[in-house]
């Protein structure tokens, strides 16, 4: 099982890490920690993007962040990236950024070369999981369509499961993420 | 003595009350003598007595992990941390404004990459 983080969670994560000992934390940031912990428990290799690599990278020197980053790869856009990112926007009316993190857990690679996508997007973001699951029978036809004529391993490509923080701890702890 | 927030058992509680009253009978040498011999009590706030039970499990959870990271340092209110802002600065903007400068920060770091394709093995593993 494998888990991208989008930017949102990594923020809520470092900031239950800074407040944690200051005050008690909102509902969002211990979803997220919790999250956090129990995927680690139950092996999920957690991912984060490219982006966000690059904007923790500079923090990197906190330990806030620096647990962050150990426990998380990154996930970079590999091929048809571009391509699939543009159908997501035309399909959704997702915003460019929303799209391309969405065709990033399709479309991404580890800096080995070992896998393609992720099973799931972690998102506190409503509007993206609405928008997304809203169109996801589009999605899923013109992903099958895109793929189809693609090489190895590109035509085995699927589409991940988004949700919250929330949602994904109860499918962990029933067992189905 | 005023109650502990979210003190976790009754029986607890009461125990550290009646350490409490014996502590405050000590001299100031005394006190210091406890210091050293429980030194994290320095860096505990007032404010941790607030912090619910679950929360404090899971925050031991991650300073666990952390606590291999030698060479770095926990968060201060006045480190530099995103946008010119300190961590206190940052923090203390509304939810939307910190989105706002995260996204901001992201959108510039994908700018940065952008074009950049990560190469994929062909027996790579599928998310199926």
């Amino acid at each position: 099982m494998r888990c991208l983080l989008d930017k949102n969670v990594a923020r809520y994560a470092i900031a239950g890490l800074y407040h944690g000992r200051l005050r008690p934390l909102s509902s969002l940031e211990v979803s997220v920690l919790s999250c956090w912990r129990v995927a680690e428990e139950r092996g999920v290799a957690l991912y984060i993007s490219l982006a966000s690599f690059h904007v923790l990278q500079r923090l990197a020197g906190y330990a806030e962040v620096r647990v962050l980053l150990d426990s998380a790869q990154v996930l970079s856009p590999t091929r048809y990236h571009t391509r699939w990112t543009r159908r997501i926007q035309e399909t959704t009316g997702l915003a460019r950024e929303d799209a391309a993190m969405i065709a990033l857990a399709t479309f991404g690679g580890d800096p080995q070369g070992h896998i393609l996508g992720v099973h799931a997007l972690m998102t506190c973001d409503q509007p993206m999981i609405h928008g997304y699951r809203d169109r996801l029978p589009q999605l899923q036809r013109r992903l099958r369509a895109m793929a189809i004529q693609l090489p190895a391993p590109f035509h085995q490509v699927a589409l991940p499961r988004l949700a919250t923080p929330d949602e994904w701890l109860a499918d962990l702890k029933e067992g189905i993420a | 003595m005023t109650r502990l927030a979210n003190e976790p058992t009754t029986e607890f509680s009461v125990l550290v009350e009646q350490v409490a009253r014996l502590i405050r009978h000590f001299d100031r040498r005394q006190k210091a003598l406890l210091i050293q011999l429980v030194p994290e009590l320095r860096t505990i706030r007032p404010e941790a007595a607030d912090v619910p039970v679950e929360q404090d499990v899971l925050l031991t959870y991650f300073e666990r992990k952390r606590s291999g990271w030698q060479e770095c340092r926990p968060l201060r209110g006045d480190d530099p941390f995103l946008a010119g802002l300190t961590v206190a600065e940052f923090f203390a903007l509304p939810e939307e404004e910190q989105a706002r400068l995260w996204d901001q920060a992201h959108a510039e770091a994908w700018r940065e990459s952008a074009g950049r394709e990560q190469p994929v093995q062909a027996d790579a593993l599928p998310a199926r």
